[in-house]
């Protein structure tokens, strides 16, 4: 078979295939009749998540034409989706599978109560189990119709959102994931969900978390309500400093989850009275992995949405700025984000 | 997976397509299916007889003189044309060290199959004559010519022979045989023990055909009308697989790995920068046929994910009928990484007995008792393992088995010429997985063991 060169040499336009001596067409990136890149753009223009501006997407790898099955018709490497944005009034949720997961286990949602305030679900399906993409997909479906267009009492309300959301897990065959072997193991999850009142009330299962956005001077001050169940958390919980204990062997395993193999449910409960002009946050750990302490998850928030401003800004554009950044810090997991505006002023703004 | 009710052929894929970082070759097999009747009708199917033409060859050299061979060999000549449907094109040709044509007369068309038109033929064949030597490459060269000049969508030859090609150099076998790649494929049979196994399976596996020996002569006619049988029943003629591997891809290896072993890595041509195209002649509405591919890419990074090859499957019309993709995902998870596809294992296992045997019977033929002993007992143990009964059965006339588990067995010092030719002969044969009792292949995916009740 073909097995040219790579080289590195620019050929003029129109030249002729430094591998094979065919004439090359004006402009073609690629030799017509051997493949052979031929060192012309675009190049720079190449690459990106969501890049591209008109014409065939151009593969971020060698710069060949991405083929309709998102597989590049030269290299054959797979182009990297655009990042998933949901729009809802002003609240929003953008997802990305990152680079080094083979799909995207995460699901993310955003509803809102009989009262008009956001609720924000993340959840996060567990890797080492089957299909822990339906089961993430199954939780945020329970929570959001479990609080979407209702009233909300209370914390109670929460912890039943949740409930039913592991039940809806639980009940999950685990022998329909192709990538995983029939096994004893079961679907499974971590939940984080927000209710962006006046109070903001959270409650989550695992290491998904939910933060309140404080304005800040020209700033935001980020303070994380929920609460890792986590091996890093147990041992922060010993006195341990964060970021140690989530170098510790294991520190990113999670020991509390939703599923029929997981233990007892115990959501965390948490609420905060939100100060005028904050936003809740609720992601999953491919996005705070980069920023775990509250420092810097708040320099990160400052940097990619920059200062409070009232009404807050198209937040779904800013979960998107917020799963690029952790793509561009490497992507090593799937990414979700979720923001919204505390209580129900703004949504009214733009419905 | 399938393209559609309407598509004549659906392909599906069989890997593990983890890698562990740096590991750059990929391992799938693509399972190939043709849908029944009303799949194949919608395509560019055979339009009835008329569209097809046949072409019977059979050895009238001196030696087919001896035990009955000519008598059976003209009977089942005589069996085939009675069995070609009305408007078949076809032609008679005897072969000793040149080829002559029997029927029909006029030699610049086939004839067109008709009650008056298969009497005459018959008639010719019975006056043939064994005389003479053995020139194989002459007979295809004729059958050549004669199938040039029909326009039919089909075209099929059945060569029989008794001997060696003695009276020719192995180059001018070889020219014919290329001459006739893609233009007809052709089934091949030896009768009696006197023919050289690797000859025939080499001009069959060429002309996408079988290899067969008919040690008994008085088996010919069955197995004669057999062949034309299952030729009328391909509607689908001169299917191509292409290829597409990714720039700096290597083919390691491309097999037909079911229902016979069939190298096919070199045999493909380019058709296009970087696809080519393979060869596999007519298919039968039902037919299946699984593929072994393995392919050398480039490695990415952990957690990139690259199509290192797609399966077309195309059609004379170059409609394409499906296609299969073959990926690569990076990972440095190493329980996903270690994992063998089932189908991947059990055809590399299949290949390896066929290997075996015929490296066993070769050492066996050169006197290397030891060598022989080895690799037979190896094939005895994968067929054991793999549930290849009918291997089985034919090793057995050759080794004596002790321990079909351990592979334990002994040379039986006085084996027969004869199934020493049919176990060499029918070496390439494997089992499909799953078509042993319980053991059933899941409807998908590729998943070890399993947590479904047996059935």
């Amino acid at each position: 078979m073909n097995r040219p060169e790579a080289h590195t040499d620019p050929t003029p336009t129109g030249g002729a295939c430094p591998a094979c001596g065919e004439p090359l067409v004006a402009g073609a990136r690629f030799c017509e009749s051997c493949g052979t890149p031929t060192g012309v753009g675009p190049g720079d223009a190449a690459g990106g998540v969501g890049g591209g501006t008109g014409g065939p997407p151009a593969c971020a790898n060698c710069g060949g034409e991405v083929g309709p099955d998102g597989y590049c018709t030269v290299c054959g490497h797979r182009a990297p989706e655009p990042v998933e944005v949901h729009a809802a009034g002003p609240a929003g949720w953008a997802t990305h599978r990152g680079f080094r997961h083979h799909r995207n286990e995460d699901a993310g949602g955003v509803a809102r109560t009989a009262e008009g305030w956001p609720v924000l679900v993340v959840a996060d399906g567990v890797s080492a189990s089957p299909s822990p993409d339906e089961a993430s997909a199954t939780a945020v479906a329970a929570v959001v119709a479990a609080l979407g267009d209702r009233p909300l009492a209370g914390d109670g309300d929460l912890t039943a959102a949740l409930e039913a959301a592991h039940a809806a897990v639980a009940e999950l065959p685990n022998d329909q994931d192709p990538h995983w072997p029939p096994d004893d193991t079961h679907p499974a999850c971590t939940i984080a969900v927000a209710v962006a009142g006046p109070t903001v009330r959270v409650a989550n299962v695992g290491d998904a978390r939910a933060y309140l956005l404080a304005p800040a001077g020209d700033g935001w001050r980020a303070t994380q309500l929920s609460r890792d169940d986590s091996v890093a958390a147990d041992a922060v919980a010993q006195g341990i400093d964060l970021e140690v204990a989530l170098a510790l062997p294991g520190g990113h395993g999670i020991t509390a989850w939703l599923g029929a193999d997981a233990f007892d449910l115990d959501p965390h409960l948490a609420s905060a009275d939100a100060p005028a002009g904050a936003l809740v946050l609720v992601c999953s750990d491919g996005l705070w992995n980069y920023a775990p302490t509250d420092e810097a998850m708040s320099a990160l928030v400052t940097a990619e949405l920059g200062p409070p401003r009232r009404p807050a800004g198209p937040l779904p554009a800013a979960c998107e700025r917020l799963v690029r950044w952790a793509l561009a810090q490497g992507g090593a997991d799937n990414v979700t984000v979720a923001l919204a505006p505390v209580g129900g002023t703004e949504l009214e703004e733009n419905p | 997976m399938s393209t559609g009710p309407a598509s004549p052929f659906t392909a599906e894929t069989f890997q593990n397509e983890y890698l562990a970082a740096g590991v750059d070759t990929v391992d799938a097999v693509v399972t190939v299916e043709a849908a029944g009747e009303a799949g194949a009708a919608a395509a560019a199917a055979v339009r009835g007889g008329s569209d097809r033409a046949e072409v019977i060859i059979f050895d009238t050299s001196g030696s087919m003189g001896t035990a009955r061979k000519l008598e059976a060999a003209k009977e089942a000549a005589a069996a085939a044309v009675d069995s070609l449907e009305d408007g078949v094109a076809f032609a008679v040709i005897a072969g000793d060290h040149q080829a002559r044509l029997v029927w029909p007369v006029d030699g610049r068309r086939l004839a067109i199959a008709t009650p008056a038109e298969r009497e005459g033929a018959k008639a010719a064949i019975a006056a043939a004559r064994a005389a003479g030597g053995t020139a194989i490459g002459t007979w295809l060269d004729l059958a050549r010519t004669l199938f040039a000049s029909s326009t039919a969508a089909a075209r099929h030859a059945i060569l029989l022979t008794d001997g060696r090609n003695e009276h020719q150099q192995p180059h001018e076998l070889a020219a014919a045989v290329q001459a006739c790649r893609g233009l007809f494929q052709c089934d091949c049979r030896g009768v009696g023990v006197d023919w050289e196994v690797e000859e025939l399976r080499g001009i069959a596996t060429a002309l996408l055909g079988t290899v067969d020996i008919v040690a008994d002569p008085q088996d010919l006619a069955a197995d004669f009308r057999a062949m034309i049988s299952s030729s009328q029943a391909r509607a689908l003629p001169d299917v191509r697989l292409r290829l597409w591997t990714p720039q700096g891809a290597v083919l390691e290896s491309l097999r037909q790995v079911a229902p016979e072993v069939l190298d096919l890595t070199e045999a493909g041509t380019p058709s296009g920068p970087l696809t080519r195209d393979f060869l596999l002649g007519g298919w039968a509405p039902g037919e299946a046929r699984d593929y072994h591919l393995r392919i050398k890419v480039r490695p990415g990074e952990v957690g990139d994910e690259m199509l290192a090859g797609r399966v077309s499957l195309v059609l004379a019309d170059e409609t394409v009928a499906t296609q299969a993709l073959v990926r690569a995902v990076w990972t440095d998870d190493v329980a996903k990484s270690t994992r063998i596809d089932r189908h991947v294992a059990h055809y590399t296992g299949q290949v390896e007995l066929a290997e075996a045997i015929q490296e066993g019977l070769h050492a066996a033929k050169a006197g290397d008792q030891a060598t022989a002993t080895v690799k037979l007992g190896r094939a005895v143990q994968l067929a054991a393992a793999s549930g290849h009964d009918e291997t089985m059965r034919l090793l057995a006339e050759v080794v004596e088995i002790e321990d079909p588990e351990r592979g334990t067995v002994r040379l039986r010092p006085k084996a027969e010429r004869s199934a020493e030719m049919t176990l060499d002969t029918r070496s390439t044969r494997t089992v499909r997985l799953g078509t042993r009792g319980g053991a059933g292949a899941p409807a998908g995916g590729s998943r070890e063991g399993g947590s479904q009740e047996g059935t």
